[in-house]
């Protein structure tokens, strides 16, 4: 299983683009390309081409947009797929971060 | 000493190293290498127990001379202590003692592998100077064996043993927080299975009656998974249970377990989800509360409909003095309700495909008829069967209310 990122960056804002499933085995990638973002005052996270995530995904997630807020950094999760997002849900990731925070994907 | 023979001891460590790394046995023979070729008074190896374990551990101590002084053991270990505690990997130490007219000079330096000191060598000479080309050729033998201390330190038999039987007597306790035997609430029946995918596992599921008779099930699974998560399980049982057994109601146990763990759970960055049901057997009423778990499966066996009793609530450690919801569901003899951890959704065959809700709906609905236990054993057979010949990815854990 593996996980790409690519990452855009133009005017302080970051997109991250994620192609893979975020598990156990992949979420270091993820935790490496938020940290080397310096200078930014907003950054996206474009799960569009995410298909899978995992409990330490979701720990991941939940680790990363927290210290984005801590930083006063403008965080969101954007194209969440359905079957991704209702794992959010579930957990209650839109009621700890924010329901802006988390858009999902368009039909 | 000529090119070849340094490139001969070389070649010797080297090999020794790789023929049998986890042999202590081995550094041992590596001292006795360094003592007959570099015509020393002395070698020894030490290991660095940085992680536990009493002090500092002598691998090897060969002698190449007779007539050494007796205290020369003392002076050895406060070589290898001072080099394990300065700075800095192969930067040698040179020291000079003179006892009883003899000259003795030592080398020492610290090794490391990986970022960490794994031990230290310490060399001793007897009247006689300690040229450059040895210091160089011990440099080049030094960082070999510091791969070999951190192998032998991570991958030895006797480490790998302990560790096994540390592990072996983990699991046996995590399997004695499992319930003995499934309670059996007047006319319905309860059973459960739990198979972790490592040794332990971060799933927890807890069958009790409270105080006030009623029968109290929890079901929860810890982010992450082996020893870590089964720290934090162990941690949610003793809280949950604590609090719970009174017979308070679930969304008020939900929010002492959150006061509880949440500053613990922020602070290692890692999370519970947790749902808690109460059940009372004579009017079958079922009120549940959850935060952040899978919602249980309940099947109406009147109607051969299915529904998933959704209740929202962010997981444990997300939200301070979180207040939860509570639902209460008025079952009918012949219901089935199922509570399960995202091992069993998540559960993949070869194909990569999850077993999904859907698998576990229809092997209830087959399984409606018979008691609690037949459908926990009818869906453990299912799931294994559609893992096959694959790893078990995640803990396994479901709990089965069958309404009688």
């Amino acid at each position: 299983m593996l996980l790409k990122v690519k990452t855009k960056i133009a005017n302080e804002v970051a997109t991250l683009h994620f192609d893979g499933v975020l598990d156990i085995s992949t979420v270091e990638s993820i935790q490496t390309s938020v940290n080397k973002l310096i200078d930014i005052h907003e950054v996206n996270l474009d799960f569009d081409k995410v298909t899978f995530v995992d409990s330490t995904g979701i720990g991941t997630i939940s680790k990363i947009l927290r210290k984005l807020n801590s930083e006063g950094v403008t965080a969101t999760i954007r194209n969440i797929p359905p079957g991704v997002f209702e794992v959010f849900e579930i957990l209650g990731l839109p009621e700890i971060f924010g329901e802006k925070v988390f858009q999902i994907k368009n039909a | 000493m000529s090119e070849v023979k340094e490139e001969k001891l070389l070649y010797q460590v080297c090999s020794l190293l790789l023929k049998a790394p986890e042999e202590p046995e081995v550094f041992e023979q590596i001292a006795q290498q360094l003592c007959r070729n570099l015509q020393m008074a002395c070698c020894s190896i030490w290991l660095a127990r940085p992680n536990g374990g009493v002090g500092q551990q002598r691998l090897a101590f060969s002698v190449g001379e007779d007539n050494l002084p007796p205290d020369l053991p003392t002076l050895d270990f406060k070589a290898a202590i001072q080099a394990m505690e300065r700075k800095g990997a192969l930067n040698w130490q040179k020291s000079q003692v003179n006892i009883k007219k003899q000259r003795l000079l030592s080398l020492a330096t610290q090794l490391s592998s990986h970022g960490d000191v794994v031990g230290a060598i310490c060399l001793w000479f007897v009247n006689r100077d300690i040229g450059k080309h040895i210091v160089s050729l011990v440099t080049l033998i030094a960082a070999d064996l510091a791969q070999g201390l951190h192998n032998y330190r991570n991958f030895s038999g006797s480490n790998h043993k302990r560790l096994s039987k540390e592990l072996e007597i983990a699991k046996q306790i995590q399997t004695s927080f499992l319930p003995k035997k499934a309670l059996q609430p007047e006319g319905s029946s309860i059973a459960f299975q739990s198979i972790t995918a490592h040794e332990v596992g971060g799933d927890y599921l807890d069958i009790f009656q409270t105080q006030n008779k009623l029968v109290g099930i929890a079901l929860g699974d810890v982010m992450g998974k082996g020893i870590p998560a089964a720290l934090w399980m162990a941690m949610t049982r003793v809280t949950l249970s604590t609090i719970a057994k009174s017979g308070v109601q679930p969304h008020v146990v939900l929010e002492e377990v959150n006061n509880t763990l949440y500053r613990d759970l922020v602070e290692r960055e890692t999370f519970v989800t947790l749902h808690y049901a109460l059940y009372e057997p004579v009017k079958k009423i079922l009120l549940l509360a959850n935060a952040g778990h899978l919602p249980p499966l309940v099947f109406h066996s009147a109607t051969g409909q299915y529904e998933l009793l959704k209740v929202k609530g962010a997981y444990i450690g997300g939200i301070e003095n979180k207040k939860y919801q509570l639902i209460g569901v008025q079952l009918m003899a012949g219901d089935v309700v199922l509570f399960y951890s995202d091992g069993v959704t998540e559960a993949t065959n070869s194909s990569g495909e999850q077993f999904g809700l859907n698998n576990i709906v229809d092997v209830v609905s087959k399984n409606s008829l018979f008691g609690a236990q037949q459908i926990v054993d009818s869906l453990t057979i299912h799931v294994s069967q559609y893992i096959g010949n694959c790893q078990q990815e995640d803990d396994i854990t479901f709990a089965c209310l069958k309404v009688g």
